[in-house]
């Protein structure tokens, strides 16, 4: 038989699986399946009409992100939302910003630069016209291109999975500064990237994260406590 | 999965699934959940025929994958220095002690006791998935591990630990950093971990 009319299971399979995960990704992150939700595999199955083992393979995968948690002998279920997780999640990424920022600044082309100009502006535009929803992910497209612009690709990735749980949760709550103060912030960060001044821009990266910080500060340890 | 770790299977080595069954002694189902989350954590690498392979290891990708943590542990310490109890820090201190120069990735060693004391729990999340790298370097390639950190650099640390002064701790840290992604980047005699 000719190599081509062999079945190839293989190939499809991995595609499935990769799809299985993007849409319940999706729906994680654009609240269609809400936090504490339970996962049949079997309704995922009808719902995404595949079989069970790329779904099996698609939930392992966000349980490795967080996104979902798994117990033998039970349905999987979506992570109920952890602002304080949330805010560990924020300080870590906030420091890789940080650190990330200052290496690239200099890389950085005028084209870069621009479009960050940009990102500022559709922020700004987004206070004024009160649309928080797009607030998490604007912050994120922020700071995505100085990932962007960066070498290490591994670090890149490291920190765009960490940007984009952040993103699913921008709300101004106790931990987050209110988006007036986010605005604010990045647009000052932009200036010193507008002067290309290194220190600065670190210094004002940090500054947005302070209110992580003394969250953090405040909580330190009580984890442990209101976890029993 | 502890056999990648271990070093008992090799960079490059093919995995054949029946085989593994046979070896493990267990059903199919659960080796290829072990493959996909080995997969996952990038310590195999499967192909669309199925066939699977322990991922190759080089210099550079492991500077790489560990630049993060270089990164995070000089913000722990910083951050941990008004923080940490007297415990906590006397602990961290134990994994800089004795020696001439310290890998702050091996195991029991500095950045598994920050992290763990820190109590940032997704950072602690993330440093779980990648000890297993850690690990499985110093058991297959222990010339590929990150630049140890040593010289004047090792007891200038300790002294900062020691005064809790998280400014030098986090610079230090991060010169160390700076240092083995450079030394990854450039192949040859810089690479002995000397200072």
């Amino acid at each position: 038989m000719p190599l081509e009319n062999t079945p190839q299971p293989s190939l499809p399979r991995t595609l499935l699986r990769d799809h299985a995960f993007t849409v319940l990704y999706d729906a994680i992150f654009d609240g269609t399946l809400a936090p504490g939700e339970l996962l049949r595999e079997d309704k995922l199955g009808a719902w995404l009409s595949m079989s069970k083992s790329p779904i099996r393979h698609a939930l392992l995968r966000l349980e490795e992100l967080g996104l979902v948690e798994l117990e033998s002998g039970k349905p999987a279920r979506v992570t109920e939302i952890d602002y304080q997780k949330m805010n560990h999640t924020v300080l870590i990424s906030g420091e890789l910003n940080a650190y990330i920022t200052g290496r690239v600044l200099a890389d950085l082309t005028d084209a870069d630069v621009r479009k960050l100009d940009q990102i500022v502006v559709q922020m700004k535009a987004g206070l004024a016209a009160e649309s928080l929803g797009s607030f998490g992910p604007l912050l994120r497209d922020y700071f995505l291109v100085f990932e962007d612009a960066y070498p290490n690709r591994v670090l890149a990735a490291q920190l765009r999975v960490l940007s984009q749980a952040v993103a699913r949760l921008y709300e101004p709550r106790e931990y987050f500064p209110g988006p007036q103060a986010v605005v604010d912030g990045v647009a000052h960060v932009q200036e010193a990237v507008r002067e290309r001044d290194r220190d600065e821009v670190v210094r004002r990266v940090a500054l947005l994260y302070a209110p992580a910080h003394q969250a953090f500060r405040e909580k330190f340890r009580e984890v442990a406590s209101t976890d029993e | 999965m502890e056999a990648v770790e271990a070093g008992s299977l090799e960079p490059g080595e093919t995995l054949v699934e029946s085989e593994l069954v046979q070896w493990a002694g267990v059903s199919r189902q659960p080796i290829r959940e072990a493959l996909s989350r080995m997969e996952d954590l990038g310590l195999v690498i499967v192909s669309p025929q199925r066939s699977t392979v322990i991922a190759p290891i080089d210099a550079v990708d492991v500077a790489n994958r560990f630049e993060a943590f270089g990164v995070l542990l000089a913000a722990t310490l910083r951050d941990g220095a008004e923080l940490f109890s007297d415990e906590d820090i006397a602990t961290i201190a134990a994994t800089l002690g004795g020696t001439d120069r310290v890998w702050p990735f091996a195991a029991g060693g500095l950045a598994d006791e920050a992290f763990a004391r820190f109590g940032n729990v997704v950072l602690a999340q993330m440093w779980e998935s990648t000890r297993p790298h850690a690990r499985r370097l110093r058991a297959v390639s222990p010339d590929l591990l990150p630049l140890e950190l040593g010289g004047l650099e090792l007891p200038l640390l300790r002294d900062a630990v020691g005064q809790r002064d998280g400014l030098a701790m986090h610079q230090l840290v991060l010169t160390w950093t700076n240092r083995f992604i450079e030394a990854a980047h450039t192949p040859g005699p810089e690479r002995d971990g000397t200072v």
